[in-house]
Order: C-alpha cells, then sequence, then structure tokens
C-alpha cells in the first residue's frame, strides 16, 4: 500500500499540473464559501398540507405511495394495516429474512417526493435495501419545497459531526432500465416503498 | 500500463458504422425523457453555475484532495493514492488479500474498467462480481460496456434472454420484468458472501471527506453496506468542496443521465460503522495530464452523465464499442488522447462533426467541441494523425494562397485538371471514398481576371 512517498509524489503531481511553484501547495487548505450555494429555498409561509399533497403526487409519478395519518400514535397501527392487506411476514429484525423494514425519515422533499433516511448503526445498514418492501415513517414537520441546505440540514449536520454510517436519499422503490431503456420496478433493492407522514389532519379532497 | 486501446479496430469501426439498430431508437426516448425533466427548472443558471464550481474545484484540486482525506480518515477510512491504473489495482488487490476476501460485488464504475478490474482480480484468484444489471449483462457476455450510464445499450432484449439462457441455464424469455428478476435473485446472496464491496464515486466532499454515489437499482446500497470491508476507486475529478454545492449536481445529473427528477438512491457514506473498514482509492492514471493541458483542462468538469453519447451523431452511427477504450462519445474523444496517449488514441477527436449538440446538452457546459479541436490540433502536431497526402495536399494550397504567382498557377492548374480529369478512365481509391457521393466543382470558362481585362 501507498507509503508516505508515494502520496507526497501523487500531491506533488496535481501541484506540477496547476502551475503551483514548488512548495506553494496549501497544506490545511481551509474550505471556502460555496461558490454556488443551493438552490435558494421556495421557503413560503409553510402550508403544509400543500406539501403534503405535492410529496404525495411526486412520488407517485416515481411509483411510491403516500399514506397520512393525523396523529403520530396512529403510525403503529397503520404498519399493521399495511403489513396485513399485502400479506407481509411477521416484523424481523434479520434483514435477509424480513418481509419489509421500517425506516424513520428525517426530511421529507415535496418537489421531488424523496426521503432522507440516515442508518447509524452495523445492524441496520441494510434495512433499506434488502426486503422487499420498504416502509418510510416521517412527521409532517419535517416536510420541505425542494433539496436546498435547508431540506437536507439533518444530513449536512451529522456529515459536519462526524457521524458514522449511511445517510441516503430515497426517491421510490428501486428500478433499472438496462434492457432496451424498459422501465422495471424492483430492480435489486425494494419493490414497494410506503412514505407514512403523520401529524396533519386534511379536509376530504386532499386526501383522496 | 495495462491499456488495451486497439488503434486498428478503432480506425475499422469508425470507418464502416454498425450501431446496433436498438441504440437510435433508445438514445431519442432518452433525451426527450430529459428533455421533459428540464422543462421545469431553471436549467441553464443551473448549468452555469454548476460550470463555476467545477471550474473552482479543479483550479483547487490540490488542496481539497487533501482536506477530503484528512475528514475521511478522521471518520475511520484509509485513503491510498494510484498515479497509474496498475497501482490502483495492485492497491486495490492489496485490500482484499489483507482482509482474506475471496469475492467482490461491484457497483457501477466507470473508473474500475480503467484499472481493468475485473481481469486483474479474476487472475489473482479473486472473483469479480458485477451487480448492476447492465454492467451483470455485459459481464456474462464476456464483453465492455458501451454506455457510461447503460451499459449494455447495445443489446436486445433477445441477446439478454438468449445470453441468460445460455450462461444461467435458465428458461429462455425476453420479458425485461424477469430478466431483471433473475439477475436479482442471483446476486442477493453474492453480496452477503463477498469480502469486499466496491463502489465508484459521483462525487467526494472535500468538507466533509463524504463519498457520494447516485444509483437507480439499490445495487450500489447492497454492494457497499453488506460487505465488512467497502472500497471507493475515485478518479480525482470526482472532488467538490462542500455538502452545500452537492444539491445543484444532484438535480443536473439525474435529469442529465436517465431524465428522472431525482435519481432513486443518492448515498452518502459518512463513515465505517463497527469493525467494518473503508478504503479510498483516488486515481490519477492520466489525469494530470488533462489538468496541466490549460485548455483539455476543462474536460475534468465531466460528471459522466453520458448526455453528450445521446446525442451525438457520431456515437449513435457507430455504437460505443467503435471508440476503443473506456469513455466512448464526445468527452471520450476528448479524454482517450490525454488519458491513453495521442499516438494511440490520436484519431478519436477526428471522430465528430462538430455539430455542437454536446455542449448544448452538457450539464456542466463543457465546451466540448472546442476541445475537440484543441485535441485534433495536438494530433497533428504529434504527427499521430494526419496522411502523407493529406499533408501534402495543405502544404501545396499554402505554398499556391501565399503568392499571387502561385495562385495563377494553381487557378490554370485547376483548369487543366478539371478539364482533364472527366476523361481520365480511372479514380484512386482514396479519392473514391469521397468522389463517390459529390461532383467537383465545375471551374468557371473564364477567370475573373480575364474578364476585367475584358470588360
Amino acid at each position: 500500500m501507498t507509503d508516505d512517498s508515494g502520496r507526497a509524489r501523487f500531491l506533488a503531481r496535481v501541484a506540477a499540473a496547476l502551475g503551483r511553484k514548488e512548495g506553494e501547495f496549501a497544506r490545511a487548505a481551509p474550505i471556502p464559501p460555496a461558490v454556488g450555494a443551493s438552490t435558494p429555498d421556495e421557503e413560503t409561509a409553510r402550508d403544509v398540507s400543500a406539501l403534503a399533497k405535492r410529496f404525495r403526487d411526486e412520488l407517485a409519478l416515481v411509483s411510491g405511495e403516500t399514506v397520512f395519518v393525523p396523529d403520530p400514535s396512529g403510525v403503529d397501527a397503520e404498519i399493521e394495516r399495511i403489513v396485513r392487506s399485502r400479506g407481509l411476514g411477521p416484523m424481523e429484525s434479520d434483514m435477509k429474512k424480513a418481509d419489509y423494514a421500517v425506516l424513520r425519515a428525517e426530511a421529507l422533499i415535496a418537489d421531488t417526493g424523496t426521503a432522507l433516511v440516515i442508518e447509524r448503526t452495523a445492524e441496520r445498514r441494510l434495512a433499506p435495501y434488502l426486503p422487499r418492501t420498504c416502509i418510510v415513517v416521517a412527521d409532517s414537520h419535517t416536510l420541505f419545497p425542494t433539496m436546498s441546505s435547508a431540506s437536507l440540514a439533518a444530513l449536512h449536520a451529522a456529515a459536519r459531526r462526524g457521524e458514522k454510517g449511511e445517510a441516503v436519499l430515497i426517491t421510490g422503490p428501486s428500478r433499472t432500465a438496462d434492457i432496451e431503456k424498459t422501465l422495471v420496478l424492483g430492480a435489486h433493492g425494494p419493490r414497494h416503498l410506503i412514505v407514512i407522514v403523520s401529524g396533519i389532519v386534511f379536509s376530504e379532497e386532499v386526501v383522496r | 500500463m495495462t491499456i488495451h486501446f486497439d488503434r486498428k479496430q478503432v480506425h475499422d469501426d469508425l470507418q464502416s458504422p454498425s450501431a446496433p439498430a436498438i441504440l437510435d431508437s433508445s438514445m431519442r426516448r432518452a433525451v426527450e425523457h430529459k428533455h421533459d425533466a428540464q422543462a421545469l427548472i431553471a436549467w441553464d443558471e443551473l448549468r452555469e453555475r454548476a460550470h463555476e464550481i467545477k471550474a473552482y474545484s479543479i483550479e483547487h484540486l490540490d488542496e481539497l484532495l487533501v482536506r477530503f482525506e484528512s475528514e475521511f480518515t478522521a471518520r475511520g477510512g484509509r485513503v491510498l493514492w494510484a498515479q497509474t491504473a496498475d497501482e490502483a489495482a495492485s492497491h486495490f488487490l492489496d485490500v482484499c488479500r489483507t482482509h482474506g476476501a475471496r469475492s467482490v460485488v461491484k457497483g457501477k464504475s466507470m473508473v474500475s474498467e480503467e484499472l481493468e478490474l475485473n481481469a486483474r482480480l479474476t487472475a489473482a484468484g479473486i472473483e469479480p462480481v458485477e451487480t448492476d444489471l447492465g454492467e451483470y449483462i455485459v459481464q456474462l457476455a464476456g464483453e465492455r460496456p458501451t454506455h457510461i450510464i447503460a451499459p449494455a445499450i447495445h443489446m436486445s432484449r433477445q441477446d439478454v434472454g438468449s445470453l441468460f439462457e445460455r450462461k444461467l441455464k435458465v428458461e429462455y424469455t425476453d420479458d425485461p420484468e424477469a430478466l431483471s428478476e433473475i439477475a436479482r435473485l442471483r446476486l442477493r446472496q453474492r453480496y452477503l458472501d463477498a469480502g469486499v464491496g466496491m463502489t465508484g464515486a459521483n462525487f467526494g466532499i472535500a468538507e466533509t471527506g463524504t463519498v457520494v454515489v447516485v444509483e437507480n437499482e439499490g445495487n450500489g446500497g447492497l454492494s457497499s453496506q453488506a460487505p465488512p470491508v467497502q472500497i471507493v476507486v475515485m478518479g480525482i475529478e470526482k472532488v467538490i468542496p462542500t455538502l452545500d454545492d452537492l444539491t445543484l449536481f444532484l438535480q443536473l445529473l439525474a435529469r442529465s443521465a436517465t431524465g428522472q427528477k431525482m435519481s432513486t438512491y443518492v448515498h452518502h457514506f459518512l463513515g465505517a460503522v463497527d469493525r467494518r473498514a473503508m478504503y479510498s482509492i483516488f486515481v490519477d492514471a492520466g489525469r494530470t495530464a488533462l489538468l496541466a493541458d490549460p485548455v483539455a483542462r476543462e474536460s475534468l468538469y465531466c460528471i459522466r452523465c453520458g448526455a453528450c453519447l445521446n446525442v451525438c451523431p457520431i456515437y449513435r452511427r457507430v455504437g460505443g464499442g467503435a471508440y476503443g477504450w473506456v469513455y466512448p462519445g464526445p468527452i471520450g474523444s476528448v479524454i482517450t488522447p490525454s488519458m491513453v496517449g495521442v499516438d494511440d488514441a490520436g484519431e478519436l477527436p477526428f471522430a465528430s462533426t462538430l455539430c455542437g449538440a454536446c455542449s448544448a446538452e452538457c450539464p456542466v457546459k463543457i465546451d466540448l467541441p472546442h476541445l475537440l479541436v484543441h485535441q485534433r490540433s495536438r494530433s497533428v502536431d504529434e504527427g499521430a494523425a494526419s496522411s502523407p497526402l493529406e499533408n501534402a495536399a495543405v502544404s501545396s494550397w499554402a505554398r499556391a494562397m501565399s503568392s499571387s504567382r502561385g495562385y495563377s498557377f494553381a487557378v490554370l492548374a485547376a483548369r487543366v485538371g478539371g478539364a482533364v480529369s472527366s476523361m481520365l478512365p480511372w479514380i484512386s481509391p482514396t479519392a473514391r471514398a469521397w468522389s463517390k457521393q459529390r461532383s467537383m466543382p465545375k471551374v468557371a470558362s473564364m477567370t475573373f481576371k480575364d474578364w476585367w481585362r475584358e470588360r
């Protein structure tokens, strides 16, 4: 494996290609502010039900489902209903045997139907990928309009704090179009993705 | 160096285009999807900003690499530096041996193609398993990917069906869904058994030492998370400064590559948990040659979306195999000569009509036609891509045009030649390729000078 001289030679070569003079190469480079930062978040007055509806519609476009429950205490009952109605096996912590996994999202992005999930332990690292059905649970106050520094704040904070594990943005069930560009749902990851959003009450026509 | 670039094959392929029928329609569909997805955002503004961020990143590459290393190391990872493809492959094998790996599951990675990693692993008695469906198909067929995003684009569903029937001993089907399910079931246990999981990287975030991988199938998640050891193989140009910069690129990449608003999975590897091990191999392998060239440097902004391939009239006619190495299409024609050498690949920049469709599509606004012309001039200067005939023609043209005597003589010669050539029974094979479709311009019966004098 690389000894220090290999590393030094490598970096010297990069510096030389950039036209740096001998010894000019910066050692502990400070990171400048982001050149173009991210898209400004269209942070209007947060109309939660409009965001929720947009999230549901965008996720539906990529074949994911959204379920709304008014109260966080109703989430378990909803999961049970989903498991029963789809004939899924019992709750399993061994992901190799599990029919489904339940993930917690730290943010939902309405514009793309995306859920931010952070798995911090070794036991949970396969949960988003191995079972055929993936149930994601989130609170309505984590809904954001667009992918931005604001909506991804939880991810950015975890990375900056030096937390370990994997953060993943999930947009719909897994898919492939590698054969003749024909879309097939359920490639190596889940075939079904259901997001349960808790904590808001809708008028009837929004939910339908 | 382990570079297998067959100059003769490339020459022949470019001379007689033979892209599979499926290619053009697939490409057209890809472009339509993309334009639908682009209509919804301030596309040009985003491209402009992406270009600026990449320009900054490349100009500060040495600093960003060092920062990435220190952050990645602080999170329990280890960075290995590889000047050449050979060195990168050796690092990879060393890690496999250290951890006693018998097999490696691989997410999609173009850099691993540069390293000829599958061949190297096999020779060392370690089994490489491609897990991206397209790569899996290509590996079974013993071929090479022909598109950056869709490796098996050159094969029809029937091709894949008979390949699976032959190699996997399954009943023939040409239903993409059934074929995909066959691959999924085959690979599921392979993830769990593998000693090492490998992915490429779409972005390396210097600020936090985070590796970002974008994919749709879930194989990237499984390849990176299932095995006890994770190796990321990354070209040095993948590093960008901050997580805030990333957001913009995610929108551009998904739309340009597949026409999605967002890819299904965007993995952020934050650091190794428990006793798992994590390595990052930074690969140069010719990238500093691009970096040292102030013009060609811009090609390092590339995020490997494949959009320039999809719209290129040459790519659509000849297919990815014709470019002879890992990166096809306009971007391949620009970077390959610098990466493998002008002597071998100096012909590639000429495989372009300079129509500009590629730069109009490029999500980071790389001026590809300009770079193609730049690489052409390098090829000519280094004597790698000009024929004696062409040289003679151009230098006599220069001589004829640089003095009035020379010009008069050339006019006379053209008049005589034009009159005589139509009567000649023969024409050289070189000239026939051109003249088959075209007729020679007629030389006017009187020159302008004569007309002026007699007026």
